[in-house]
């Protein structure tokens, strides 16, 4: 029974391996982790902004390229599309980013992500009270200045914690990057986890590597939903007080 | 004569049977009995390769015929190079099909058999943008495969060459063909092999990487002497030569060292390689 508790504990924790993976997964594989999750959310939310536009437009042109986009990117593994964009690109000729592994990772990444980030879009802003709309646009406002001026600066705010909620997966989607091929100082937590748990033929890495993901993403759940619950909690007192 | 029939098939069924046991209980002893569970790879021609959905290659058949001998059925699990020592370490598999090169941290957590080679890893480059030599390659950025025992080769003679983990053959290749890489290192069976099927890729400088062995983990010494003599069985035979020859084709010659590691291991007939392809 020890030796069986022994063989597991010294397989998944082994505390001196632990210690010998963490620094270089706190300081290089953190802030390569974080800066890829970063670029992919940006160029995630960008697009995600253009397609939930689109697929609130009136006209069946723009809505359905849009809607077959979303079902896509949404419908594939993450892992297909990493490799197809990632490695399908510059063997194509595209070479868009030169060598450049994190471009072609934040580009994969960011487009699977502004798919999922385009849904919370849309509906957030079809959150947005019908009256208010019906009231801009009573005023004279256009259409685009009832989008800009109406819709998007309250559905914005309500979709902030479903948006860091997405960051989350962001954060662990990164660790794909490791199919396009990394440089020692351009690993993520994952690769340098999987470097040293490969060297040393134990898994103790992989658990430094998931501890450190656990305390960003665990911390930020929480107060996603705090927030959220907040938002919501202001919201609903709103609508008593204008009752 | 129907009874007499009925009763001399009964008895060879029975003499089948127990023959069958006997093979099961005199195997030596594996992961799961009378099972080799064999790591291989999908992507590493002509070595360790899936073909026609089904494991092919020159480890392959050489395991094919350990296991053959050691009365063993074979099943191969594919893994990346990465995922093996671990795997055969941890009993989920009792061996590998790969050209595993024997380095001091892996020979401290797994056992390996006797040599099936002696590796020789071969620089990859695009034609049009050729590398002659790693070590004039400073600032180059060179592909290699994740875990391989090329890595700390590679830093040890050329340290200013940055290099760039790929998780296989497969994405290391369009790398280079991409030009997202220099240069890709790697065995020069598979060098051989990538060369011919991308005419716009060239081989250049060979390097001597060591001992090529069949992992086995510690605590299985039996299993690892069995297919110890299995192995010297099937070098002295010629099965060994055979099957490198048909694989690898006259463009190289087996190792010089392995004829002394195993005295009497024919040499291949000069027109073999013709004849094999």
């Amino acid at each position: 029974m020890s030796e069986g508790f022994h063989r597991i504990f010294s397989t998944f924790f082994d505390p001196g391996m632990i210690v010998q993976a963490l620094p270089e997964v706190l300081t290089v594989g953190l802030p390569n982790t974080l800066l890829l999750s970063l670029f992919a959310s940006a160029i995630g939310i960008a697009l995600g902004l253009l397609v939930a536009a689109g697929l609130l437009s009136g006209y069946t042109s723009v809505r359905l390229p849009c809607r077959g986009y979303v079902d896509i990117l949404r419908g594939l593994p993450h892992i297909l599309t990493v490799y197809l964009i990632g490695q399908g690109l510059p063997l194509a000729g595209l070479a868009i980013f030169g060598g450049n592994t994190y471009g072609y990772a934040a580009l994969a990444i960011g487009l699977i992500e502004s798919a999922y980030f385009a849904e919370i879009f849309r509906a957030g802003f079809q959150s947005v009270e019908r009256g208010q709309v019906e009231a801009a646009r009573s005023t004279g406002m256009t259409r685009l200045q009832t989008m800009r001026h109406i819709i998007i600066p309250q559905g914005a705010r309500r979709v902030l914690p479903p948006l860091t909620g997405q960051f989350i997966l962001v954060i662990k989607a990164t660790s794909l990057v490791y199919l396009l091929g990394l440089t020692a100082s351009q690993r993520e937590m994952f690769a340098i986890a999987q470097d040293a748990a490969i060297n040393n033929a134990n898994l103790s890495p992989l658990t430094a590597a998931g501890l450190v993901y656990l305390a960003l993403t665990i911390p930020t759940t929480y107060a996603v939903n705090a927030w959220d619950r907040r938002i919501r909690g202001a919201r609903s007192t709103h609508a008593v007080e204008g009752d | 004569m129907i009874w007499s029939r009925a009763l001399l098939f009964f008895s060879f069924a029975l003499a089948t049977s127990l023959q069958v046991n006997a093979a099961v209980a005199d195997s030596p002893e594996t992961n799961v009995a009378g099972e080799l569970r064999v790591a291989y790879r999908t992507d590493d021609k002509p070595v360790s390769f899936l073909q026609d959905g089904k494991p092919t290659g020159f480890l392959i058949e050489l395991v094919d015929d350990i296991s053959r001998r050691l009365g063993l059925r074979v099943t191969y699990v594919s893994t990346t190079f990465a995922a093996m020592v671990p795997a055969v370490q941890n009993h989920q598999l009792d061996t590998a099909a790969f050209g595993v090169l024997v380095t001091p941290k892996r020979k401290a957590v797994v056992d390996f058999t006797t040599p099936v080679g002696y590796g020789q890893a071969q620089l990859v480059s695009r034609r049009n943008a050729p590398l002659a030599a790693i070590e004039g390659a400073d600032g180059k950025t060179v592909a290699v495969t994740t875990a391989s025992a090329l890595i700390p080769l590679l830093q040890k003679i050329a340290p200013k060459v940055t290099i760039k983990e790929f998780p296989n053959i497969a994405s290391s290749t369009n790398a280079l063909i991409a030009a997202q890489v220099d240069g890709l290192f790697t065995g020069n069976a598979t060098a051989g092999h990538l060369v011919e099927q991308h005419p716009e890729l060239t081989a250049t400088q060979t390097v001597e990487s060591g001992i090529n062995a069949l992992p086995v983990a510690k605590d299985r010494p039996k299993l690892l002497a069995a297919m110890n003599q299995a192995l010297a069985s099937a070098m002295k035979d010629g099965t060994f030569t055979r099957l490198f020859v048909k694989w690898n084709g006259s463009a190289m010659a087996i190792p010089q060292r392995l004829f002394s590691d195993y005295p009497g291991m024919p040499q291949p007939a000069p027109d073999a390689a013709h004849a094999a392809r």
